[in-house]
């Protein structure tokens, strides 16, 4: 017990705000991201004891991460985007908007989060664990459950409806 | 190379932090489709926005609480256990009241009392019983 109490808190120090950011990430916001951060700790906690050391100890955390951040969107219900995949790169090329200039505005990064968490589940997860946590495709795999080779495609994709989705935003403040 | 090529190339660069480094047949492409020019600045703007997010920081209260975490879980399985146990007492008792009534009283006369404390045996059972339940869910 007083083992795997020190260990946990180990766990606390060393991985919460990394939690919390990925949480962030794919929610969008810091409440949500809050109340999925001591979601994932308390069932770290919990199966610590089951933790066998298969993987590494992050991946575990981070799958655990996931799991409770695709539960928790589903729960919580975000506003619904859609594009045709054919026409994203029209949408693209047939904007007015310079593509440096669209990011160099102060509230981008801010704006990135939130628009982050509109992406579908596995863009959305794969944009997180590639940029935030810096892993490459087979750790983002492993975590996500899916073949390497899915990763840069989903990854492309995501960062594809992105931009899409900061055109959009832009377009729609404009108004 | 065509648009769908470079497109392809262009996002395995920018996964590698290589957009400088475009191979001959791309900076060719690139130089004479405005299309994939924008696509790929466009790229570029969106990995680097993604590259520079602020930090995610967490209140010296929250670190607490989430600190807390096992002692939290030690409380509520200690709860639980004198929960279960107390509601073991209340099972028991209730089971000894009804067999207490039933020794106590012959078969035959008094049929009413008989009855009475066998009723209210049961109900003291039962009340009880859904009260421990409903402790116990709430605990879990």
């Amino acid at each position: 017990m007083i083992r795997q109490t020190l260990q946990f808190r180990q766990i606390v120090r060393d991985y919460s705000e990394r939690i919390g950011q990925t949480a962030r990430r794919i929610l969008g916001n810091d409440q949500d991201a809050e109340e999925v951060l001591q979601d994932v700790l308390l069932k770290v906690y919990r199966a610590l004891d089951e933790f066998k050391g298969e993987s590494e100890m992050s991946t575990w955390i981070y799958r655990i991460t996931i799991n409770t951040c695709i539960s928790f969107r589903r729960k919580a219900p975000r506003p619904e985007v859609s594009w045709d995949d054919h026409s994203v790169l029209e949408e693209i090329s047939g904007s007015a908007n310079d593509p440096e200039e669209l990011y160099l505005q102060t509230e981008a990064r801010e704006r990135a989060v939130e628009l982050t968490a509109l992406l579908a589940d596995k863009e959305s997860q794969a944009v997180t664990l590639f940029y935030l946590e810096e892993m490459d495709y087979k750790e983002i795999g492993e975590i996500m459950g899916i073949p390497v080779g899915s990763v840069a495609t989903i990854l492309h994709r995501g960062r594809l409806h992105l931009h899409l989705l900061f055109l959009r935003d832009e377009k729609e403040n404009l108004r | 190379m065509n648009c769908a090529e470079f497109r392809r190339e262009y996002q395995c660069l920018v996964d590698r932090k290589d957009t400088d480094k475009l191979t001959p047949e791309m900076s060719a492409h690139v130089a004479k489709c405005p299309d994939c020019d924008k696509f790929a600045r466009a790229m570029k703007a969106v990995d680097g926005a993604l590259r520079e997010q602020p930090r995610y920081q967490i209140s010296q209260a929250l670190m607490q609480d989430l600190l807390a975490i096992p002692l939290k879980e030690m409380r509520s399985e200690f709860a639980l256990k004198r929960y279960v146990r107390k509601g073991l007492v209340i099972t028991l008792s209730g089971v000894g009241v009804i067999v207490l009534g039933m020794a106590l009283l012959p078969p035959g006369p008094f049929f009413w009392l008989r009855l009475s404390v066998l009723t209210s045996g049961l109900a003291y059972f039962c009340v009880n019983a859904l009260k421990q339940k409903r402790l116990t869910v709430s605990l879990e």
